[in-house]
């Protein structure tokens, strides 16, 4: 269960090595908030490497999206299972943030 | 009637953990032969193992392999082997005492595992047999190693797939965080118990806590246009959505949810 956070042509590119859930959600966002702080706008992050999250880190992105979004950024996702996919669509979040089959899919377009 | 020695063995490969764990058995026992920490106990099967889950030389699986289902075997946890706990007593620990050792914890256990042990002792399964119960500190780092275990027996025993690894683990998941957020506050003296009853047909896993229980009536539609910039209320409904049966106490604190091998 890790954070990898790099920079790739000024997008912060986060990656999620394992889940996302109510034991970890405070410090990933503090990763994110950092990066925030230091004046990245455009975050893309990649769940390529997660198979769970859950709804306090469905509302971690959620949150961290309305302050990127003050900030004048975008925070989009990438990478997600079917599973995830599917978590994204019973809550309706599909529509609240742009997903990506893939992190290259998704720097390509940002 | 004379009642026989009792041998307790020590698995830790740290020397203050030895020292104090012996000391304290012998307050409580002067007659115990305790025995550590080479793993070995001369031939007889001890009653009782300690194995320090930071530095025993085995694990609680080769314990249980071992000395079979009569010898009682306690895990010592301290911060940096929390992450083992779990895993530890699905291998087979009955319990665990936190480090440094309260001597009362200790004697609540030696009582409950030791002292009073007769021939009428409940039996035990061993392992996994289509059930699972697990007990732990009311502390959020455990969710992701709780639902790891019943998700991972669900697929053993059960049935696997989307129904296991999305629908069962992520209602669980939200069940043991409410249990833990706002059944018992947070408090880690408070503990959440599962009781997993896992069948290929279907998954009932009951989740209870110690609190005083929640309206689950109050909450509010997270998929409507005006709720989806929220940042909370999404557990519930992701309860009620991927669990097929969702079913709470009567005062609140106990949640049993059914998932069944494929929907409806």
């Amino acid at each position: 269960m890790s954070f990898q956070v790099s920079d790739t042509d000024g997008i912060v590119l986060v990656a999620v090595d394992g889940e996302l859930i109510v034991g970890n959600r405070e410090a990933f966002k503090e990763v994110v908030i950092d990066q925030l702080d230091d004046g990245g706008r455009k975050f893309l992050i990649d769940f390529a490497e997660s198979s769970y999250i859950d709804s306090s880190g469905l509302g971690a992105l959620v949150s961290l999206s309305k302050r990127i979004r003050e900030e004048g950024g975008e925070l989009r996702l990438a990478g997600l299972n079917d599973d995830l996919r599917t978590l994204f669509e019973l809550t309706k979040l599909n529509t609240l943030f742009q997903i990506s089959d893939s992190r290259e899919l998704a720097l390509a377009d940002f | 009637m004379v009642e026989p020695r009792r041998r307790v063995l020590i698995w830790s490969g740290r020397p203050e953990v030895v020292a104090d764990l012996t000391a304290r058995v012998r307050e409580l026992d002067p007659e115990a032969s305790v025995v550590s920490p080479s793993g070995e106990s001369n031939g007889e099967r001890p009653d009782l193992v300690f194995i320090d889950l930071t530095s025993s030389p085995r694990t609680a699986r080769e314990a249980r392999a071992t000395y079979g289902l009569e010898t009682e075997l306690i895990a010592i946890v301290d911060s940096g082997s929390v992450d083992d706990l779990l895993p530890a007593i699905a291998a087979g620990c009955s319990d665990y005492l936190f480090h440094p050792i309260n001597g009362a914890e200790l004697r609540l256990r030696w009582q409950r595992h030791v002292a009073g042990r007769g021939g009428d002792r409940p039996h035990r399964p061993a392992g996994l047999s289509g059930t699972l119960h697990l007990e732990f500190p009311s502390s959020v780092g455990y969710v992701r190693h709780a639902v790891a275990e019943v998700v991972e027996a669900c697929e053993r025993l059960a049935f696997a797939g989307s129904r296991a690894t999305l629908n069962l683990r992520v209602a669980l998941g939200e069940v043991l965080a409410n249990a833990i957020l706002y059944g018992n506050d947070e408090d880690a003296g408070r503990l959440v118990r599962i009781d997993a009853d896992l069948k290929p047909g279907a998954a009932v896993v009951t989740v209870t806590d110690e609190g005083s229980g929640f309206d689950p009536s109050a909450v509010l539609d997270p998929t409507l246009p005006e709720n989806r910039d929220r940042s909370h209320g999404r557990g519930l409904f992701l309860l009620r959505t991927l669990a097929d049966e969702v079913d709470f106490s009567e005062r609140g604190n106990a949640v049993t949810l059914t998932v069944r091998s494929s929907g409806g």
